[in-house]
């Protein structure tokens, strides 16, 4: 279902519904050693905490929203300086 | 749940990706309650976790009290001090003192206000439907 947070797995295929960096997902759960449930736990966390932020619209409900928020996460995570960091595990190494 | 399609983009040396556990699709359910907007995310967050208490609070002192019995106290017919069990009681006949008047009057008052504030804010190019064949 769009509406909901999405799975890292799901965000590999072109026509997933969301728009995040290339190369993030494959980063983000190798950033976590390739152990999904955790890599999806934390990308849940971040999602959420997103959710609230001034990046979604105030009047965007449903799947506008966590489509905001999705892209919204995975540029945060993904193309700041900071890049390949985990706000919840503080990993913090770079991925090759 | 629709599955996503399409050409599979990188992640060719990642471990296949486990199942999803079904207590991690509800958590994942959960934690997707900040997509709402307005009423329905206070009603999602707040609004029903407090009417499943208080209804959890009623049933309680149906069950102690009778219920009939629980009814008037929680609307201030009978005092919580006549009844069986008069510490439930005054939990029930606070609740329906403050929350219920309470919570009913916001919500109302939310639906008011944004039927009011919603007047004509529809703009003006909604008059024709989209061309969709170009």
């Amino acid at each position: 279902m769009a509406e909901l947070i999405p799975l890292l797995s799901d965000l590999l295929y072109a026509r997933c519904g969301f728009t995040v960096p290339d190369g993030f997902v494959e980063s983000y759960v190798k950033l976590h050693d390739q152990d999904w449930h955790r890599a999806q736990d934390h990308w849940e966390r971040v999602v959420r905490w997103v959710l609230d932020c001034r990046e979604v619209e105030s009047r965007a409900t449903s799947r506008r929203a966590m489509q905001q928020a999705v892209a919204a996460s995975g540029a945060i995570l993904h193309l700041t300086p900071l890049l390949a960091r985990c706000p919840h595990c503080r990993a913090g190494r770079r991925v090759p | 749940m629709p599955t996503p399609t399409g050409e599979h983009q990188g992640g060719t040396d990642l471990v296949p990706p486990p199942r999803e556990p079904l207590r991690h699709a509800v958590r994942r359910r959960l934690r997707s309650v900040g997509r709402h907007n307005g009423l329905r995310h206070w009603l999602s967050t707040r609004g029903i976790p407090v009417l499943l208490g208080y209804a959890a609070l009623f049933t309680g002192n149906g069950f102690l009290i009778g219920w009939r019995r629980a009814y008037d106290v929680s609307i201030g017919i009978t005092s919580p001090a006549d009844t069986s069990a008069p510490v439930p009681a005054w939990f029930l006949s606070v609740a329906g003192w403050l929350l219920v008047p309470g919570i009913v009057g916001a919500v109302a008052g939310y639906a008011v206000s944004n039927a009011i504030t919603s007047r004509r804010t529809r703009p003006l190019d909604e008059l024709f439907p989209e061309d969709d064949d170009g």
